[in-house]
């Protein structure tokens, strides 16, 4: 295993800028996942570290050493395609094979790594059929057991669960974290699901647009996203962002959006620099109660437009002062849809966003 | 997996009357331009008729002509130089198709053009290709002598009057006319493998040349076949080629079986045994058909089920 470090990757497709100034860092053994809408560059950046696709400018490191001249077989990497790639006319066997045999590996240690991987990955009894006559969920295995099977350096994963089901794509991605526990494996691992990235990454790289958003733990984008778009990303149902302004008062600051003021916790000294400023204050939906929680808080009469009932927990829609908001609550509050309530916002929940960037 | 999918809606007795009626027009061109010919053929193959002797009539012989065919040293030749030609130039087709195909799926600039182009020879009729290489090969002023040669009259060669050069120029027109349809076939065969394969194979380590031999090619069989498959009939039923530029000769050495046929059968006069010459090829282009069909349709549905 190996570390993998890209140091301001551009990319441009003739005057299109796919990707713009990337630079990060993957440790050893640690779980990058790169998160973004479709079309934000992810992909592309996975086919260039692969080295299937080359960038504009910039350096790719594997390991300590420069791979952007080597072609991909020679920057010892594996990749698990979205479309499984599984060779059609191969066998199991022969698929996983495949990239032990183009290196000429002795035939005894393709056995015995063969061997090896199908134990681990359950997949003994399909070995000598072929692709078309296995279902997605052992497609899946087989394209990641082509990865294992050659003990590269890094594991590239281009969205490989997304051609699943819903329930077998939670059951394989708790196998993969599994999998990763036990291969100790540097993986740069691409998606649009953001489950999926919270679940799996020691790390998120969120991109959007070509450039990088935010990069950090999953708590720490979660709990402090950096930008509006960040935040709007992250969280289902999403975070509630209402536009406004801030206003210095007596009392230290405010944020107004219409009707909807509400007293701010920022620091004094930013005072004479934020007045007046258009910002966008963040909420998430567990943050919203219906009853009084422990922490200080705000209280607003609100009306209740709409109730969600998914079971575990319920969504209400809101109108605060004018403002549609989300509100989760772990169980149906009393009042029906048209009743007024009160609706309790902590503090020191607020993400408050300036300029597109956060400042608390 | 899709013949499965395909389920049909249950048909009721007004359905299925709609549905003969709507094939029936098919049924009756095909009767009339295909069956009666083939039919009729092969009833004249079992007569004696000769076309400048009427007072002869035309005695039913059985299989008497039949016979002959098996013991005409002739039709012997031209069967061998039939299979001589379908050999050199269903060979020579399907590898040159293979490396324009191969060439013309890469991205470049002006495919659209060169793609175009590589398709003229295809479409210009045979009769006029032969006639233009029968004027290439001319030994007097022909542009493959001057090519070869240039000034030195002396040294022009009458490439169509020497048997293994008339053969050979024959093959080469052939497989300059055909060799782009062997190409389309096979491009189109090379368009249905995916991309991600060859990522993946690269990923894998394979250099350029086996992802060739254990991709491309594996994965290329059936439209190879199915190329493979039409040269072969379409070379086996040559005739204009040999009609327009050699008529057979020198003595027979490209005569080929369609055209002692055609020889038989209109200059001789001969017409139940030049029918026997006919039906005998259509009979073997049959079961050339059955044998290709068993051989590759299997594999055409199994790929497209993939």
């Amino acid at each position: 295993m190996a570390s993998l470090r890209l140091e301001h990757i551009s990319k441009m497709f003739g005057r299109t800028t796919v990707l713009d100034d990337i630079s990060l860092h993957a440790a050893d053994g640690e779980f990058v996942v790169l998160l973004g809408p479709s079309g934000c560059g992810k992909s592309t950046l996975l086919r260039i570290i692969a080295g299937l696709e080359q960038q504009t400018s910039g350096t790719v490191r594997i390991g300590e050493e420069i791979v952007d001249a080597l072609p991909p077989r020679e920057r010892d990497i594996a990749m698990v395609f979205q479309q499984y790639a599984l060779y059609p006319h191969l066998t199991v066997r022969e698929n996983l094979a495949f990239g032990l045999k183009m290196r000429k590996e002795p035939p005894a240690v393709i056995e015995a790594r063969l061997a090896e991987v199908a134990k681990l990955l359950e997949i003994e009894d399909l070995l000598d059929r072929k692709p078309k006559e296995l279902s997605g969920g052992q497609r899946q295995r087989v394209a990641m057991g082509r990865a294992i099977v050659r003990k590269p350096k890094l594991f590239l994963f281009d969205e490989p669960l997304s051609n699943l089901d819903a329930r077998l794509r939670a059951s394989m991605r708790v196998e993969l974290k599994k999998l990763h526990r036990r291969l100790q494996a540097t993986i740069v691992y691409v998606t649009h699901d953001q489950v999926e990235a919270m679940t799996l990454g020691d790390t998120i790289v969120i991109l959007d647009q070509g450039r990088i958003q935010q990069i950090g733990a999953p708590e720490q984008i979660y709990q402090e996203p950096s930008n509006p778009f960040v935040a709007s990303f992250i969280g289902s149902p999403p975070m509630n962002l209402i536009e406004g302004q801030i206003r210095c008062v007596e009392e230290g600051f405010e944020f107004r959006a219409g009707n909807f003021v509400l007293g701010l916790p920022l620091r004094s000294g930013e005072a004479s620099r934020l007045d007046g400023k258009p910002a966008i204050l963040g909420i998430r939906p567990e943050d919203i109660a219906l009853s009084a929680p422990p922490t200080p808080s705000v209280e607003r009469p609100a009306t209740i437009d709409l109730i969600e009932n998914l079971g575990a927990d319920c969504l209400v829609y809101l109108i605060v002062d004018g403002q549609r908001l989300i509100a989760r609550a772990s169980s149906v509050p009393p009042q029906q849809a048209g009743e007024t309530c009160t609706v309790f916002m902590s503090f020191s929940k607020f993400h408050v966003f300036i300029d597109g960037r956060r400042i608390a | 997996m899709h013949m499965q999918s395909l389920t049909r809606a249950p048909r009721t007795q007004a359905d299925r009357h709609t549905g003969r009626l709507m094939i029936l027009p098919m049924l009756v061109v095909v009767s009339v331009f295909s069956l009666y010919p083939a039919v009729d053929s092969f009833l004249l193959s079992l007569h004696r008729w000769f076309l400048g002797l009427p007072s002869l009539g035309r005695p039913f012989v059985g299989l008497d002509n039949y016979r002959e065919f098996l013991q005409d040293p002739i039709a012997h030749q031209a069967l061998l130089v039939t299979a001589g030609f379908v050999l050199a130039s269903t060979a020579l087709e399907l590898l040159l198709g293979l490396g324009i195909a191969l060439v013309i799926h890469e991205h470049f600039v002006g495919r659209g053009g060169v793609r175009a182009a590589i398709l003229v020879p295809w479409a210009i009729p045979t009769v006029v290709a032969s006639q233009m290489w029968r004027f290439l090969a001319n030994d007097q002023y022909g542009a493959i002598n001057l090519v070869l040669f240039g000034d030195d009259i002396g040294a022009y060669v009458p490439w169509l009057a020497d048997p293994w050069s008339a053969f050979g120029i024959i093959v080469l027109a052939d497989v300059w006319k055909t060799s782009s349809f062997a190409a389309l076939l096979i491009l189109a065969g090379l368009q249905l493998i995916p991309d991600d394969l060859y990522d993946a194979a690269r990923v894998d380590g394979a250099t350029a040349w086996q992802r060739f031999w254990h991709l491309t090619l594996p994965l290329l069989k059936p439209a190879l076949l199915t190329a493979l498959l039409f040269r072969t009939i379409d070379a086996f039923r040559v005739f204009d080629l040999v009609f327009v530029m050699t008529q057979g000769g020198p003595g027979d050495a490209t005569q080929v079986i369609q055209f002692y046929g055609y020889k038989t059968l209109f200059t001789e006069g001969r017409v139940g045994y030049g029918t026997t010459i006919s039906v005998t090829v259509f009979v073997v282009i049959l079961m050339l058909s059955f044998l290709y069909v068993r051989m590759v349709g299997s594999k055409l549905l199994e790929r497209r089920a993939t």
